[in-house]
């Protein structure tokens, strides 16, 4: 077993975690494993067609479209005021520029860098704004047990390290150095237990 | 430098400046919170206590004019019922209207004695605490409220100052007026207790139970719980309310350098 299948793989650690707490979460811990288990279909389906030799660019496309309002309906449920507007219009922001890119820019056989780029920097924003929140409100007592600061950081970790993998993704194609997809399955294991940590944390606080 | 060289350089770069950035931001936050909760709970430690110091200057003011109250009605009103009573005995009346005067003047000297007593109990100061819970839990006896009875497991005189003996009154006080107000208790036993170098003072009920949530215990809470509270902290003690099963509350109050006190 390589790199990439342990990293493949990894996704079953939240995922099976998320089916034996779903009933103990609260809303933005279920909404959590909703988004799990949608990657994870994605990421089957996206390895199916490729044992097939079929395109699966519109399995990207597909999962960049859905991610982005998955999460801002997350990061939307524990936010409020401003930020949550601010998550809302980010959001509507990406749709449109998702279907310009679509029309104009990477058809849905084209890897879509551009919209996973438009994607992670508009992720990297609800991150901060929800960091900004905790600084604002300063609720919580113990922010290393705390469910969301483990789900956001998981996620800005790797959305911060994969950045610069989708902007050059066509470039990389051809590239025969396999440091950088290697990084990716490296951080894509440490989101994977990150969300993972996210869900138990979520059960001690609702205990 | 060719292309593919300098892809795969601003990639590295790029990468390496991300996840530093992100990996700062992570422990900023962390760092940052952590201060953040601290001085937020340095700052609510200094305003209990302020709260508290005020409480204590409250509360023995109140303590203070208790007392000067219950000198003036004992000296003052209590003498000059005295004196009335003289001049009665003295006068020209029916025997008859002379007992009845005598009647009503013994009872208004009664109730002026348990006035007196209740805002400050003479016999805390002239007997000690000990003697003061014990006429204090047949008070509460005789007026067959409440099943109350008192024991004690020592035969010392008195093992705090005159100052903790009347916190320590004054919260058995607020305790059992409590119980009979809100408890519906049929039975109520006051404990003291020397263990270990340690004074345990308890009191537990039968009635529907009761824990005191940190609300009860806040800034907004319940004045009577915050009075305990204070006066059991002027005395270096410590209070603890549990619901015991199936009916009931426990509170004990425990003082562990109770001879500095």
């Amino acid at each position: 077993m390589n790199l990439d299948d342990i990293s493949a793989l990894s996704i079953l650690i939240p995922l099976i975690s998320a089916v034996i707490l779903f009933n103990r979460l609260n809303k933005t811990l279920k909404l959590l494993g909703v988004f799990i288990l949608f990657s994870a279909i994605t990421e089957t389906l996206a390895a199916i067609y490729f044992e097939y030799g079929w395109n699966n660019m519109i399995i990207s496309h597909l999962y960049a479209f859905a991610q982005v309002p998955l999460l801002a309906w997350i990061f939307s449920t524990f936010t409020n005021g401003f930020k949550k507007n601010a998550i809302y219009i980010l959001c509507g922001a990406y749709l449109l520029f998702s279907i310009i890119n679509v029309i104009f820019w990477e058809n849905l056989l084209e890897f879509n860098s551009n919209q996973r780029y438009f994607a992670a920097v508009v992720i990297l924003a609800y991150c901060l704004l929800y960091y900004s929140q905790i600084f604002v409100e300063a609720k919580i007592i113990r922010i290393e047990l705390e469910p969301n600061f483990w789900m956001c950081s998981s996620i800005l970790l790797y959305t911060a390290g994969t950045l610069f993998l989708f902007i050059y993704n066509k470039e990389l194609m051809d590239s025969t150095n396999q440091g950088y997809w290697n990084l990716n399955c490296v951080l894509n294991i440490i989101l994977n237990i990150g969300l993972t940590g996210s869900l138990w944390m979520g059960v001690r606080k609702l205990n | 430098m060719d292309g593919s060289t300098e892809i795969e350089l601003t990639l590295l770069l790029g990468t390496a400046a991300m996840l530093t950035l992100a990996l700062f931001i992570i422990i900023f936050v962390v760092a940052y919170q952590r201060r953040l909760y601290a001085k937020q709970r340095e700052m609510n430690d200094m305003e209990m206590q302020a709260q508290l110091e005020l409480m204590d200057a409250v509360l023995l003011a109140k303590e203070k004019e208790q007392k000067r109250m219950a000198q003036e009605l004992h000296d003052g009103i209590g003498s000059a019922l005295t004196a009335l009573k003289m001049s009665i005995i003295q006068m020209n009346l029916v025997q008859e209207h002379k007992k009845q005067i005598d009647d009503n003047i013994k009872a208004i000297s009664a109730d002026v004695r348990r006035i007196s007593n209740e805002l400050m109990p003479s016999v805390l100061e002239d007997m000690g605490l000990q003697a003061a819970l014990e006429r204090l839990s047949q008070r509460i006896q005789d007026a067959a409220v409440i099943d109350c009875k008192y024991y004690r497991n020592y035969e010392l005189e008195s093992l705090h100052n005159d100052q903790a003996q009347l916190a320590l009154y004054r919260v058995v006080q607020e305790i059992l007026n409590n119980i009979i107000k809100y408890a519906k208790a049929t039975e109520v036993i006051i404990q003291e207790e020397l263990n270990d170098g340690k004074y345990l003072l308890t009191i537990t009920d039968n009635g529907t139970g009761f824990e005191p949530s940190e609300k009860d215990m806040s800034k907004s809470g319940s004045l009577g719980l915050k009075n305990i509270k204070s006066r059991i902290q002027q005395v270096g003690g410590t209070i603890e309310y549990r619901k015991l099963s199936p009916k009931g509350t426990i509170v004990n109050i425990e003082i562990r350098d109770y001879e500095k006190h």
